[in-house]
């Protein structure tokens, strides 16, 4: 098959690629919540959003994996760190949610418990999902280390 | 850093930066940046102008040589 560009363009097609995922996987979530939480949107308003952000954020964790690459600030996550992350974006989240049920409930409704609810679950969602990713990460990481490790003669 | 001794070994050859660039597979802004120090090419490219030219890598790419 003919190549069109050569490898310089291709890095650059790349790197062009990246940022514009990035961008558009920003502002795919800053339009989820903004319509969610402030604007009074339901989900199938938001389901296109939702679909893109699920299938590239889907793609770049998989990919990531396979090459043992799930890193948060350069780094393997540990369970401190990992701890750490999932009570944040939980916090994060869980003030975002208290709006979003402010905004629907009806005035003077006690709506505490179920933010609680909603930021114990997902802390633990999130701690749960961040511990088994980094241990697939790890164990790809093994896994390419033995494969191309000199004494095996690989 | 700009690769002199590349730009000198293609002139010697009597190549053009297009010319060159055809041989390998590139194009000639690929060439030119690596020339002018903007592009760092990978060993498979390194090699391939190696051959083109009649140099070795320590000829063309390394700064000591």
């Amino acid at each position: 098959m003919k190549r069109y560009l050569d490898e310089r363009q291709q890095q650059e097609m790349s790197r062009t690629g990246t940022a514009g995922f990035y961008v558009i996987f920003f502002l795919c979530a800053v339009s989820v919540i903004v319509q969610l939480v402030f604007l009074g949107s339901g989900f199938a308003d938001v389901a296109g959003e939702t679909a893109a952000l699920l299938g590239g954020g889907l793609i770049y964790l998989v990919r990531g994996i396979r090459h043992g690459l799930f890193l948060t600030a350069g780094r393997q996550p540990g369970i401190k760190e990992s701890a750490l992350y999932s009570v944040i974006l939980s916090g994060i989240f869980s003030v975002l949610f208290c709006i979003a049920l402010r905004g629907k409930a009806r005035p003077g409704a006690a709506v505490e418990p179920y933010v609680g609810i909603f930021f114990l679950g997902m802390a633990i969602l999130c701690f749960a999902v961040t511990l088994i990713l980094g241990v697939c990460s790890n164990y790809m990481k093994a896994r390419r280390e033995r494969q191309y490790d000199e004494e095996s003669g690989s | 850093m700009k690769n002199l001794k590349m730009k000198v070994a293609r002139m010697e050859k009597g190549l053009s930066q297009i010319e060159l660039a055809a041989k390998v597979g590139v194009t000639r802004q690929t060439i030119g940046m690596i020339e002018a120090g903007d592009y760092n090419p990978t060993l498979n490219l390194c090699i391939s102008i190696c051959r083109e030219l009649d140099k070795t890598l320590d000829d063309l790419f390394w700064e000591g040589a």
